[in-house]
């Protein structure tokens, strides 16, 4: 009985953890395949990722094998002896508070670029402050998204030649781009799951988000904030032109935004 | 002792998980799959009310059998199939063309699709001649087995002798798949503010200002064709992509091509089946509501004289179903199919016939103006009246929003204020918001002045009022609106300035 349980938790725990890890980048299960991500940023956040993964795996697997040893060991003790009591060893507690302290200030340092590239404005890449392509307007349950008119600057007010659109976000591929994201109602949150890009949309603020396509193509855009019982219905995408179409794009919405219906007769 | 086995757990934690259940199961109200019928119909004397719910049943089916007659205009998702010849001595059995490539048809329910005229004087002629009708039971009729080699297919029950199935007769196998599989959608996307009928009335709309609309008018606010025209399918297609910015109507825009336009045959199945209800409703009513009788019953105190009465009513009731409902009914949804079909004409749709000038450019309507300020003009002018209801300003707030304003039957309503033909309280768009529900193009905006927002106080003025170029200047002056750039900053004159337009 008393092996019993040296089996569950060196047996079933760790090695359940090793085969689900392993098995779940295949199994698109949330895991990211290694160069999977559909950005250069989520590239990076895909590797923290699998390094605290790494990580935190040796580690759990480590303490199962130590708790193993030593459910095994004691199970050969006889069985009517009385436990002691210890005070403990300090040393041993010293040992095992600092090494996890230097892991962690570690992985801060080590994310701190990362980070900062992807969230505070002063670190932003070049190009994406220069190219700032749309406001995204979250509203219960849609994104509704403003562009300035081609050739201009995306203004923080309506302008008369603004072009709109709905749950399709129409971006260049290839090179980073922001969005002012602004939401009209309720929290919301933009997440491009395949980028790896999450950001709240917060009542009365906008917030600068940058995301490079890597490739051009569709990349499903949802909300990630529980916003309402309309809240699955906020599934929307971000169409990634070729860089060399994307002006003629943008020309093409322009004309149909300002069609007046006449030449259609 | 396991702190399961304590008592204290038991006598708390054991009816406190029941309740929670309980409340857990009860708290999923249970949403009614059933269509309803309207208030109207059950108003009618019990017969009538019958004969109507009767016709809506076996015209338009259930929720889980949703089915339409093929002469309406929406797409059924039918397998068409043609009779190549039938023997009155095989009642069961039914020679057909042979269709291209290979086809289930093995347990689909089979329609014949006479020609209704024809059909119906069919059963009008037996009913004279007090025979059973022939054509009854057809709705039923089942395939029970398709040999492909011969194009013969067996069917369920036998066929009836008449000369309306002969060689040449199309048939319909699962007549209404497009429609089941537009409700499975619509239960999914659409049903919880729209509700099972299409009344806007589902579960969620109780929260919702403006309310979902209710289809069964066949009423659809942002048309692009005329005032009286029904929406044509892209005008629906529309909306359900773009969704309708300022109401809790959201975009489909994600849901594939085909969704969409079962979506759309659903909705208009669902008008249909409404508008066919009430136009019953209109044409039985007048005679046949409870309330007639009551009202004759009302002054009448001798037994006798009210027994003969009730007797006429319902003599005349009953010969009314029989020998003037039926075609009625048959006629009023011919009618409707044809109006639903006039809309997806191409005449129907209503275009501009000029260009919309720059709107800082010169008007063409009034060339010493420029086209906002003409607008500006036209907008506060006797003419159009716009700033009635949308205010000097375009805020939403002209005089008529704290006028009582009267019911269709003269009586005035509650609150001040404009109402929609459901009578729910309206607010005129408040023009400087920049939102526009029917869309934003400048034709969108055209033609919400051209033909009106139907079922809103909102009137059409293409044709009648102001011509084309009238029209694109106030278009261009509300687009300006929103915006605090350009000549329209010198906001028109304070309220009740609407006269003095005219001295400028
Ligand atoms: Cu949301």
């Amino acid at each position: 009985m008393k092996r019993l349980w040296w089996i569950f938790f060196l047996m079933i725990w760790p090695v359940l953890a090793v085969i689900v890890s392993l098995l779940t980048p295949q199994l698109q299960w949330g895991f990211p395949l290694s160069g999977q991500s559909d950005s250069p940023l989520g590239g990076e956040i895909d590797h923290l990722f699998y390094l605290i993964l790494i990580i935190t795996g040796v580690v759990f697997v480590g303490t199962h094998i130590a708790l193993g040893y030593v459910i095994w060991t004691a199970s050969n003790r006889p069985g009517d002896r009385r436990a002691w009591y210890t005070h403990g060893n300090h040393k041993l507690e010293m040992t095992w508070t600092i090494i996890p302290g230097l892991i962690l200030l570690f992985l801060a340092f080590y994310q701190m670029r990362t980070w900062a590239e992807f969230r505070m404005e002063e670190a932003y890449p070049e190009a994406a402050k220069q190219n700032i392509v749309a406001e995204v307007n979250a509203r219960q349950f849609e994104w509704r998204i403003r562009y300035p008119a081609p050739g201009k600057e995306l203004q923080r007010k309506p302008q008369l030649d603004d072009m709109y659109g709905v749950n399709e976000l129409h971006v260049p591929a290839g090179s980073p781009v922001t969005i002012h994201l602004r939401t009209i109602d309720v929290q919301h949150s933009f997440f491009l799951p395949t980028m790896r890009i999450k950001q709240d949309a917060v009542p009365g603020l906008v917030i600068p988000v940058w995301f490079e396509a890597s490739e051009p193509g569709e990349y499903p855009l949802v909300c990630a904030e529980l916003c309402g019982w309309g809240h699955y219905k906020m599934g929307a995408k971000v169409v990634a032109h070729p860089p060399e179409e994307f002006d003629e794009f943008m020309k093409k919405m322009h004309q149909a935004q300002f069609n007046d219906g006449f030449a259609a007769e | 002792m396991p702190f399961w086995k304590t008592c204290n757990f038991r006598c708390c934690c054991v009816p406190l998980l029941l309740v929670s259940l309980l409340a857990g199961l009860t708290g999923c109200e249970r949403v009614d799959s059933q269509f309803r019928f309207s208030e109207e119909t059950e108003l009618l004397a019990p017969q009538a009310e019958q004969a109507v719910k009767q016709t809506l049943v076996a015209n338009f089916g259930s929720p889980d059998d949703p089915r339409i007659p093929v002469f309406f205009p929406v797409e059924r998702g039918q397998i068409s199939l043609t009779v190549a010849d039938f023997d009155p001595e095989k009642p069961t059995e039914l020679l057909i063309e042979k269709p291209d490539g290979e086809v289930e048809l093995v347990g689909k329910r089979l329609e014949l699709l006479f020609d209704p005229e024809d059909a119906f004087d069919v059963q009008m002629e037996a009913m004279e001649e007090e025979q059973p009708n022939p054509l009854d039971g057809l709705d039923q009729l089942t395939i029970a087995g398709y040999d492909a080699e011969t194009g013969t297919i067996t069917l369920t029950q036998p066929l009836p002798d008449v000369e309306l199935i002969e060689p040449g007769l199309e048939l319909a196998a699962a007549p209404n798949s497009y429609l089941a599989e537009g409700e499975r959608l619509y239960a999914q996307h659409c049903l919880h503010c729209h509700g099972v009928t299409g009344d806007g009335n589902g579960p969620t709309a109780q929260y919702m200002e403006p309310k979902p609309r209710d289809y069964r008018q066949g009423k659809f606010k942002f048309t692009s064709t005329g005032p009286q025209d029904r929406a044509s399918d892209a005008d629906l297609a529309h909306i359900l992509r773009e969704g309708i910015p300022g109401t809790y109507m959201p975009s489909f825009k994600m849901l594939p091509e085909e969704q969409i336009s079962r979506l759309v045959n659903y909705v208009k199945f669902l008008a249909m089946r409404g508008e066919t209800e009430q136009a019953l409703n209109i044409e039985v009513g007048l005679d046949f509501a409870s309330k007639v009788l009551e009202e004759e019953l009302e002054d009448v105190t001798d037994p006798e004289e009210i027994q003969e009465i009730k007797a006429d009513f319902n003599e005349e009731l009953d010969e009314f179903i029989l020998e003037v409902y039926p075609e009625i009914a048959l006629f009023g949804m011919l009618d409707l199919a044809d109006a639903w079909d006039a809309a997806n004409d191409e005449d129907a749709i209503v275009y501009p016939t000029t260009a919309r000038p720059e709107p800082f450019g010169p008007s063409v309507a009034d060339p010493s103006r420029t086209s906002v300020e003409n607008g500006r003009v036209l907008y506060l002018g006797k003419d159009a009246q716009c700033a009635s209801c949308h205010g000097d300003a375009g805020r939403g707030d002209g005089f008529q929003t704290r006028q009582l304003q009267k019911r269709r039957d003269g009586s005035d309503y509650d609150v001040p204020g404009l109402h929609d033909d459901w009578a729910n309280p309206l607010k005129p768009r408040d023009l400087t918001s920049d939102i526009y529900r029917g869309g934003r193009r400048p034709i969108d905006i055209f033609r919400r002045i051209h033909v009106g927002i139907k079922g809103t106080p909102m009137p059409a003025f293409g044709g009648k009022s102001l011509t084309d170029d009238q029209i694109w200047d106030i278009v261009n002056f509300v687009m300006t609106l929103p915006h605090d750039k350009g000549p329209t900053t010198s906001h028109p004159p304070a309220e009740g300035a609407v006269g003095m337009v005219g001295n400028e």
